[in-house]
């Protein structure tokens, strides 16, 4: 008898733990392998496995000394003008940025690879409910360029979907971090 | 009206097969027509008869959609301008990284005007479907996506 309530006790107790885990421990996972194209060459699907590698640790992981270790060497010259230049810098911002955004994650939607260059367009959300909703958050199209192995540099456009962020894109949107230009 | 021209000698990329050639080729010669000359009528005489899918929530679905989009825009900015700075194409698919304005004075002054990334598949040597992300880069324009932005003109998402 006490065998059984101890196990009916432990389920209860295990289903009340697990509820309780937040809600950040689901991360999105990027799948390569959805997204992998016929026309890519060998050295094609290496650059996208290496961004695959870098984004999934940087913005849906949040595995900053991750990336600190393994890409900090790279030159990584930055075209978004609203962050610093590196990527120390970078991983500066997004540090601070999921401290107020913990559940901010980067869903990948395509993937499109042209010799050292790879494309990710992707549905960024800085709360859970808003993941697969396409009225928040933000609409970006990424490109990065790969030389030897290491990501060298990076272009974007960002477009905020919902008012909030449009109104904070109006606001915070004209800040200049670095030197190196949009295009 | 003195119409940007993109050249695609000057965007090529060495390894490109033929084929990719075509396809980028296909891409600026639309928007050139499209973005730069506003040869509305070409463009109602040459694309629209095909498919066109639209992700750009703002624009209506179709070639009339995004014409109709880009002829109104350009009856209060005339000079309005398409400068397209690099290409990628993967298979079907053809990436432009543009920058556009909306006054002539701002031409190549990137702290003004669009910071845009465009995606269209070409098949069969016609552009049947379009993707982009678009950041506004000065402060009017900013506050002009602020008020406008969130207009949602077709049923297709933005992905």
């Amino acid at each position: 008898m006490w065998k059984y309530i101890m196990v009916l006790f432990l389920i209860i107790n295990c289903s009340a733990v697990s509820a309780e885990i937040p809600a950040r421990s689901d991360k999105i996972i990027i799948i390569l392998e959805s997204f992998q194209k016929e026309s890519w060459s060998e050295k094609e699907l290496e650059n996208v496995k290496l961004i695959t590698d870098f984004v999934q640790n940087l913005m849906n992981y949040h595995n900053f000394d991750y990336v600190l270790e393994k890409y900090n060497d790279d030159s990584y010259i930055q075209h978004n003008r609203n962050l610093p230049d590196g990527i120390d810098g970078l991983v500066g911002f997004l540090q601070e940025f999921v401290q107020d955004y913990p559940d901010y994650t980067y869903e990948v939607k395509h993937i499109y690879a042209d010799g050292d260059y790879v494309t990710f367009h992707s549905h960024a959300t800085l709360k859970e409910k808003d993941r697969g909703n396409d009225r928040k958050g933000m609409n970006i199209i990424d490109t990065w360029r790969i030389e030897n192995g290491k990501i060298v540099e990076h272009w974007d456009s960002i477009q905020a979907l919902d008012t909030l962020l449009r109104f904070n894109f109006w606001m915070t949107g004209g800040k200049i971090r670095n030197k190196n230009g949009v295009f | 009206m003195e119409t940007i021209r993109n050249e695609i000698e000057s965007l090529v990329k060495d390894h490109w097969s033929s084929d990719q050639k075509k396809k980028a080729e296909t891409v600026l010669l639309f928007v050139q027509i499209l973005m730069n000359d506003h040869n509305f009528e070409l463009i109602e005489q040459q694309y629209s008869n095909s498919t066109y899918i639209q992700h750009n929530r703002s624009m209506k679905d179709g070639i009339s959609g995004v014409l109709n989009s880009v002829r109104d825009l350009t009856k209060r900015f005339p000079d309005f301008a398409y400068e397209v700075k690099s290409i990628f194409v993967d298979g079907e698919y053809v990436t432009l990284h543009s920058h556009a304005t909306l006054n002539k004075k701002h031409r190549g002054n990137e702290r003004k005007g669009l910071n845009i990334m465009d995606t269209w598949r070409v098949k069969g040597g016609k552009l049947t479907e379009h993707w982009d992300a678009v950041q506004p880069l000065d402060g009017f324009m900013r506050m002009y996506y602020w008020i406008t932005g969130g207009a949602v003109q077709n049923t297709n998402g933005i992905f």
